[in-house]
């Protein structure tokens, strides 16, 4: 059902797709692709191609702890953001537009803002501490920050809108009939959810991956500002480091290997999901 | 020569004090420095306002620009946090009266946050010859002898800077710029130890309780690589002025060895202060301006939090200002300084934001309270470190080892 | 009224749960849906109540004591107010650009096939994939090569470089499984172009270009480093107070927030209702 969107184009309007990619692309080339270029030869200076698997090899921890941080924040957003879309898409009614903004406002506070006050309430000395020393949960000498979870935790929250939205706008443009139709066919609510709306959805769920995932992989403030050393990013050893530009060989040939990296994962997610592509 | 020696808070308070007494004189080096140090001190008191005698001193040789023929023009200057009076450029009493004796305006900011953060952003336009919109820039000594040897730092113009002169005799002339043709300091801090003594239970006073297991976990230092190295190398007893590399590899595996068993609540830049403040660390490498501001500023910190240089020597660090290539108006940011290094100027700026002067003469011009501030006076016994400049190869070989050991 | 669910209906044949377990569903739904969305807030009702604290010193960590003051003296630091309208200017522009190009390629992904298509679609992940300081540094290095002075156009363009993709890439997920001979069928029954596009294929997309620009104008707001490598003299709101944020933290930062906070939501409210007005009058569903 995901593949079969497009209708072949008439004859006599083959350039349609292309102009319409041109403004867009362009810029894409001109401000993007061309300064890449600038980076590519960077990442070959003193050292040439072996820069690549040595700094493969130097950070293979942090790239592994960094893609295991930013796949458990996006199965996290999936799974709470996946029940809040469908809640606005399904149960919004009119106020639909406004939950949707309800969703993004928190994120028009300055990132620097909404995670002082996240330091504010998850410190040794602050509430969340506290309640959680008292039930228990927390061995009496260990806080929140600095740790892997509160990385995840806040990778989570700030990637959370990311996931949401497009799960919303892929689920919102479902027809009802479609659901009316699996009952008249005798599909019991959870049938009708997995066969209709959870498949319908799917390039929602897929969107929402790609924003999330991506960005977080490469992201470096929420591990610098609430974690610590020991849960550096790939985006933190690039960021720290690139002033320094005997570094920037290396940083250069990272970034460029976290690219690749990502794309493979891509590619394969998009195979499993069996929607059609990155394309 | 002076530059390879640990900075004696002695001789500096000596060449500062005009009150000398002759039985702290203890050199006639510092006999000579005092004497360089003190004339043009004793000319501003005896020719009245210290600006009316810049204007005096036209110039009349090089580049033959004069202090007057400054007026109605504007400086852009970008600094450091904290490094001005209520780091409000609006009310500046020093920014306010060199406009009002000169008649340049000074459009200041606060803008700079990071060295490695300043180099990414400004380095291709320098490269370039590009002006950045500043006339003058302050960065820390190493990053400046860097830019220095690049070539992207343009010379004061000398006949609008005879206060120059009055520069401390150890920071007067560094190998990496001799006489001061192209720098000048603006402060000289600390880098020190601040802790809670209610937390760690008593008074501390060495490097060492850093790495004591006893607070494991409560420790946070700094990802600057020549403090957090620097002091380790102290607590160690070698010496970071001189290195060689394999002491200062060994300090780097000190700490190395140190994370690795979870010691260090963080390693960190400026966001110690926020920890520190909530009290989540209980020790903290800390720099000397940051402590001072916090306790300044708020009596609970005043009273909860305490600073200082250990025994066994602290690192020092020299903020250093400089006219970047494609300045509009170097001529005025050499007038701004010139202004600056007036001690009767000097003395109550760096009473207000709480660093050493480096001017000579200026500690005069301060209250009692501030002389005894250790912030702005170090103690008698303070044995003071300037990390030395390292040749590049061995800044990368150092560079990588304190990355891996502090990061990977 | 929106047209009734699968789960009101009663199913014909008998399967399914039994009709308390489904109104658990439904309830256990409502509460995730809520839980979230409060867990969203839980920060910036931190912030909203520090508007309302008299710090003991420059930092605006420790809750002290309730006050008024910095409610009644908000311009207090004007630095505040002027880079937060400089990063909303350049959020709009941003947006605009953004959601246009954004969208035409995302149709032109979707609609037709062709042999770029590839090429195209991985080019969209690129600019997500790349860490943000080397990014930022490779346009600067670019914009110094152009010798292009840094200012407001160049942080347009910069933030505008990965904007495109989430608006791509939102868009594209609204639009993916429509039944375009919707459209021809209009244009086979006479409509010209420009008609069928205003009356069937933009409100069919249009929930796309709302959140692709209500994403884009916060990651907007937000963005940091590229920005950062790519301003001149003027600075946006985030970079603001980050160098700020070592002198002092006011809560006047926190007002700013909480009435941004207060106006959005006035607007979305006012929008309800509009929406509401037009359904009543013209007895249309809510689209």
């Amino acid at each position: 059902m995901a593949d079969s969107e497009e209708t072949g184009s008439k004859p006599n309007r083959w350039h349609t797709p292309y102009l319409l990619l041109l403004p867009g692309l362009v810029a894409l080339v001109v401000f993007f692709v061309v300064p890449l270029f600038a980076i590519a030869k960077l990442s070959l200076q003193s050292g040439g191609l072996s820069n690549y698997p040595n700094v493969l090899n130097k950070n293979w921890e942090v790239i592994v702890r960094t893609f295991e941080f930013a796949g458990l924040a996006t199965i996290g957003a999936i799974l709470i953001g996946y029940p809040l879309a469908y809640f606005i898409a399904m149960r919004g009614g009119r106020y639909k537009n406004l939950l949707l903004a309800l969703v993004v406002l928190p994120f028009f506070v300055t990132y620097l803002v909404r995670t002082l006050a996240w330091k504010i309430l998850l410190y040794d000395g602050g509430p969340a501490v506290s309640i959680l020393h008292t039930l228990h949960v927390l061995p009496p000498d260990q806080g929140l920050l600095g740790t892997d979870f509160a990385v995840v935790f806040a990778l989570l929250y700030n990637f959370l809108p990311f996931m949401v939205l497009p799960i919303y706008v892929s689920l919102e443009k479902l027809d009802r009939r479609l659901l009316e139709a699996a009952a008249d066919l005798y599909a019991s609510p959870q049938r009708a959810f997995r066969k209709v709306t959870l498949r319908l959805s799917l390039p929602g769920v897929f969107a929402g991956t790609l924003l999330t995932f991506i960005p977080a992989s490469g992201d470096f403030i929420n591990a610098e500002l609430l974690g610590s050393d020991r849960q550096t990013m790939i985006g933190v050893i690039i960021e720290k480091n690139f002033g320094k530009e005997f570094f920037r060989p290396e940083l250069s040939a990272l970034s460029f290997m976290l690219m690749a990296l990502i794309l493979v994962g891509v590619l394969i997610y998009a195979k499993v999901l069996g929607t059609e592509e990155i394309a | 020569m002076t530059n390879s020696n640990p900075l004696d808070p002695r001789q500096l308070s000596q060449i500062a004090d005009l009150r000398t007494s002759r039985r702290r004189f203890i050199s006639r080096g510092a006999l000579v420095l005092g004497g360089l140090a003190i004339s043009p001190a004793i000319l501003a008191a005896c020719g009245g306002s210290n600006s009316s005698n810049s204007a005096g001193s036209t110039a009349t040789t090089t580049g033959g620009v004069s202090l007057e023929s400054l007026r109605g023009s504007s400086v852009s200057m970008f600094n450091w946090p904290l490094y001005i009076e209520a780091d409000d450029p609006t009310t500046s009493p020093t920014l306010l009266g060199f406009t009002d004796s000169t008649g340049i305006k000074v459009d200041y900011l606060s803008n700079i946050d990071s060295n490695d953060g300043f180099y990414t952003k400004y380095q291709p336009d320098l490269a370039a010859g590009n002006g950045i919109g500043a006339d003058l820039i302050v960065l820390t000594s190493w990053e400046a002898a860097s830019m220095i040897e690049q070539g992207y730092i343009e010379a004061w113009d000398t006949n609008l800077f005879p206060n120059k002169a009055n520069v401390l005799g150890p920071a007067a002339s560094p190998e990496w710029d001799p006489g001061r043709t192209h720098s000048i300091p603006w402060v000289l801090g600390q880098t020190g130890i601040a802790y809670w003594p209610s937390k760690v239970g008593g008074t501390l006073n060495s490097v060492e309780s850093l790495f004591d297991s006893k607070f494991k976990g409560k420790v946070t230092i700094l990802d600057e690589m020549r403090d957090s190295v620097g002091l380790t190398m102290l607590g160690m007893g070698n010496d970071p002025t001189t290195g060689p590399i394999d002491q200062e590899l060994a300090a780097v595996e000190k700490i190395k060895r140190a994370r690795d068993a979870g010691q260090f609540r963080n390693i960190t830049g400026n966001s110690y202060t926020e920890d520190l403040q909530l009290g989540d660390t209980w020790i903290a490498m800390a720099w000397s301006g940051d402590i001072a501001s916090l306790k300044a500023d708020n009596p609970d910190m005043a009273n909860s939090i305490e600073f200082f240089i250990p025994t066994e020597g602290g690192m020092q660090f020299t903020d250093t200002a400089m006219i970047p290539v494609g300045a509009k108006n170097p001529a005025g940011a050499t007038a701004l300084m010139n202004y600056i290094y007036d001690p009767a100027i000097a003395g109550p700026l760096y009473e207000a934001i709480n660093y050493v002067s480096p001017v000579s003469g200026a500690i005069d011009y301060m209250s009692e309270a501030a002389k005894k501030s250790i912030y702005i006076n170090p103690a008698e016994d303070s044995k003071l470190y300037e990390f030395r400049i390292l040749p590049p190869d061995q800044n990368e070989i150092l560079s990588r080892a304190f990355t891996e050991a502090t990061q990977q | 009224m929106t047209a009734p669910t699968s789960a009101d209906r009663v199913i014909i044949g008998g399967s399914g749960p039994p009709p308390w377990l489904r109104r658990l569903g439904r309830w256990a739904l409502t509460a995730v849906a809520v839980g979230t969305l409060i867990y969203l807030f839980i920060p910036i009702a931190v912030v909203v109540l520090f508007s309302f604290n008299d710090p003991l010193g420059k930092y605006n960590y420790v809750w002290h004591k309730f006050s008024f003051a910095a409610w009644a003296d908000p311009f207090k630091y004007p630095e505040l107010g002027t880079s937060l309208q400089y990063s909303f200017k350049v959020a709009i522009l941003v947006t605009l650009t953004s959601v246009i190009l954004g969208t035409l390629i995302a149709m032109a992904m979707v609609k037709y096939r062709f042999k770029a298509k590839g090429v195209v679609g991985t080019l969209l992940i690129l600019p997500l994939t790349m860490p943000e300081v080397v990014m930022g540094f490779s346009l600067l290095t670019w914009f110094v090569a152009l010798s292009w002075s840094r200012g407001f156009i160049t942080i347009v363009i910069a933030q505008v470089m990965f904007s495109i993709s989430y608006v791509a890439t939102t868009v594209r997920a609204r639009i993916r499984g429509f039944d375009w001979r919707l459209e021809e069928a209009a244009l086979d029954l006479g409509a010209k172009p420009l008609r069928v596009f205003s009356k069937i294929t933009f409100p069919l997309i249009l929930p796309g270009i709302i959140a692709a620009a209500l994403l884009t104008f916060a990651l907007s707001l937000d963005d940091f480093v590229i920005t950062y490598l790519n301003s001149g003299i003027d600075q946006t709101y985030p970079i603001q107070i980050w160098t700020i944020k070592k002198s002092r933290i006011p809560p006047q930062i926190n007002v700013f927030s909480t009435s941004i906070l207060i106006a959005s939501i006035v607007l979305a409210l006012f929008a309800v209702w509009l929406g509401a007005r037009r359904s009543k009058r013209t007895g249309q569903l809510n689209p």
